[in-house]
């Protein structure tokens, strides 16, 4: 499926909240045609340090995207393994989903991978930054 | 929380209000509000029992990725109508909260650890909204499907709601009311409740996409739920000399068993009986969405099996011709495999039925009647129902509930929702051990934070596989 056609789809998933509910994702900006940038929320994991929070993300769907991952880089401040405790990017590399990406994964999968990396067990414990702080 | 640049400014001219959903992990709120509302106005709506029933300063919304900011209007968000605003429930401040601070109903101790901690919001924080202070109001069967602001289980009577399941009548009255219709047909299309409704049994799982394709399908839904479809379905049953629904006027206490038989019952078939009793004896408009889906699915379906039968077909197109249209369609539907493929499969031993899900492709399970040949020729229909074992009730009962074994999907969903009424043997006990029946259970919890397998299991066998009964125990645990 030609790319903008794909975004569309999750468009309108992430609008209708047809998907998971910890999860949530639109347009940065609704007037942007080539549908390059998204935002997206997590909901922290419970029973983790996560718990209640709300994470906010930002997506950035290349051009090449399905065929490769689109750039995540957190707007809150989380302390994980996996993302730039300078500027919130998420490290590629250490999340198997975007490490391994194929091609019918989407946006959803991402933040629904990158919540289970919150709940991980060597991951739900480590001390967070206060709520509200961003990157 | 987290800043977020406010959407660009540029309106386009926009109608007044618009209609939007609100999801929260456990209820679905459907309201019409103008554009120019605020987040916190949205939220004070919200904060009546109506809604949510949770203080404005406990809510965050959040939308297209976004939380909405107090101060600024669904319009500034772009917010389109029929779009879903997801409500999620916390603490009203940053702070870990205090479980002291908050109220008895939503404090909770976490089974696994012991120690104190807030109910995860993951979990339905509000499911005891309409009922908190029945303590009886977690015995009820419907609970059980998550859904809140149920009536207490005082209203389903001294047994419980485990009596049988309503007469037609009671049915049809229930559908006429569009507010359950409509709160059935959402149901139907949330993809949280099929994916329970398929979670949680076994014979869907097995048909895979297949199944969640049928429950999906806009004829399942107005099958469901349309009255006029469940009418003529009863006149056809009449008209053979089966009792509607199998279980009106009686039938149902001996198909249930007592209520504290669980382990081995499906879980589908006791809920079934418990809401449908729900349904019967509360069918005002506060009944949430599962029970009515519920409570209904599993009557409409033990009809719908047992009613193929040339004569009462015609008879009803004489009589009700007028409902025959949308009637026709889903038992055709539900019918709709060749003639010879159902003497097939009524000649082989039951053993060898497996192979027949693929004679009749789940693909296109919704034949038009008008389409089928079976309904057409009076020939092949008499043959067909020679061939189900005379055409008298139980043998047509027996074709579509009575074969634990046959890979036929619709079978399959018959003996799924037609536990009361088909008349057919009861699921053989699953004699496997709890950690294999429940696996998939069991993940779910796990993938919750539960990860005391002992508890567990304790909870899940207690809820006879249920996830949301087995969350009630957990969190009834200290």
């Amino acid at each position: 499926m030609p790319r903008n056609f794909r975004l569309l789809e999750e468009l309108e998933k992430g609008e209708k909240g047809l998907g998971a509910e910890a999860c949530s994702y639109g347009l940065a900006d609704g007037d942007d045609m080539m549908m390059s940038n998204w935002n997206g929320t997590i909901l922290g994991p419970p029973h983790s340090a996560h718990e209640n929070r709300i994470y906010s993300v930002n997506l950035h769907c290349g051009d090449s995207y399905p065929d490769s991952p689109p750039t995540i880089q957190f707007v809150s401040k989380v302390n994980l393994p996996c993302v730039d405790q300078r500027n919130g990017k998420v490290d590629p590399s250490k999340v198997p989903c975007l490490a391994h990406w194929k091609r019918d994964y989407n946006m959803e999968t991402i933040l629904i991978e990158l919540r289970r990396y919150m709940a991980l067990p060597q991951h739900k414990k480590l001390q967070q930054p206060k709520e509200g702080e961003t990157f | 929380m987290t800043q977020q640049p406010a959407a660009s400014t540029a309106e386009d001219t926009q109608p007044d209000s618009v209609t939007i959903n609100i999801k929260s992990t456990n209820a679905k709120h459907t309201l019409s509000v103008p554009l120019s509302i605020t987040t916190l106005e949205l939220k004070n709506k919200l904060s009546t029992p109506e809604y949510a029933g949770v203080p404005a300063s406990s809510q965050r919304l959040i939308y297209s990725g976004r939380v909405l900011k107090d101060g600024d209007t669904l319009e500034s968000y772009k917010v389109k109508d029929g779009n879903t605003v997801h409500l999620v429930k916390s603490a009203p401040s940053n702070q870990r909260q205090n479980p002291a601070s908050q109220s008895s109903s939503t404090t909770t101790t976490d089974s696994t650890t012991g120690s104190n901690v807030p109910r995860p919001t993951g979990v339905p924080s509000n499911i005891a909204a309409g009922t908190g202070n029945n303590p009886l109001a977690g015995l009820t069967g419907a609970r059980y499907a998550g859904f809140a602001q149920l009536p207490g289980a005082g209203l389903f009577g001294p047994d419980g709601g485990m009596g049988p399941p309503p007469s037609q009548e009671q049915m049809i009255e229930m559908l006429s009311n569009p507010a359950f219709s409509q709160m059935m047909n959402e149901a139907l299309q949330n993809p949280a409740m099929i994916d329970m409704m398929i979670q949680q049994n076994p014979q869907l799982r097995e048909m895979g996409p297949a199944g969640r394709q049928f429950l999906q399908s806009e004829q399942f839904r107005r099958m469901v739920t349309d009255p006029q479809s469940l009418r003529a379905m009863g006149q056809l049953q009449a008209a053979m000399g089966m009792r509607p629904f199998g279980g009106a006027d009686g039938g149902g206490q001996e198909a249930f068993p007592a209520p504290g038989i669980t382990t081995t019952t499906p879980a589908e078939n006791r809920e079934a009986g418990g809401e449908s009793q729900d349904n019967n004896r509360d069918n005002a408009s506060t009944n949430p969405p599962a029970t009515n889906n519920r409570g209904a699915t599993s009557n409409p379906f033990a009809a719908l099996f047992g009613m193929p039968h040339p004569t009462t077909n015609q008879q009803t197109t004489d009589t009700t011709r007028s409902s025959t249209s949308q009637a026709q369609n889903p038992f055709a539907a539900l019918l709709g495999m060749p003639p010879a493929n159902i003497n097939q499969q009524q000649q082989q031993p039951p053993g060898q039925q497996g192979n027949d899900s693929s004679n009749n492709p789940p693909a296109n399970p919704f034949l038009n009647i008008q389409n089928n040949p079976l309904f057409q020729n009076p020939d092949l229909m008499n043959q067909f129902v020679q061939a189900m074992g005379g055409g008298g009730a139980s043998g047509l009962g027996n074709l579509f509930g009575g074969n634990p074994g046959a890979a036929n999907p619709l079978a399959n969903l018959g003996s799924l929702f037609g536990g009361p009424g088909m008349g057919g043997p009861a699921t053989p006990p699953d004699n496997r051990p709890p950690e294999e029946r429940y696996a998939t259970q069991l993940r779910q919890l796990n993938e919750m934070g539960f990860f005391d397998f002992n508890k567990n299991i304790q909870a899940l066998q207690r809820s006879g596989g249920d996830v949301n009964g087995a969350l009630e125990f957990l969190f009834s645990q200290p």
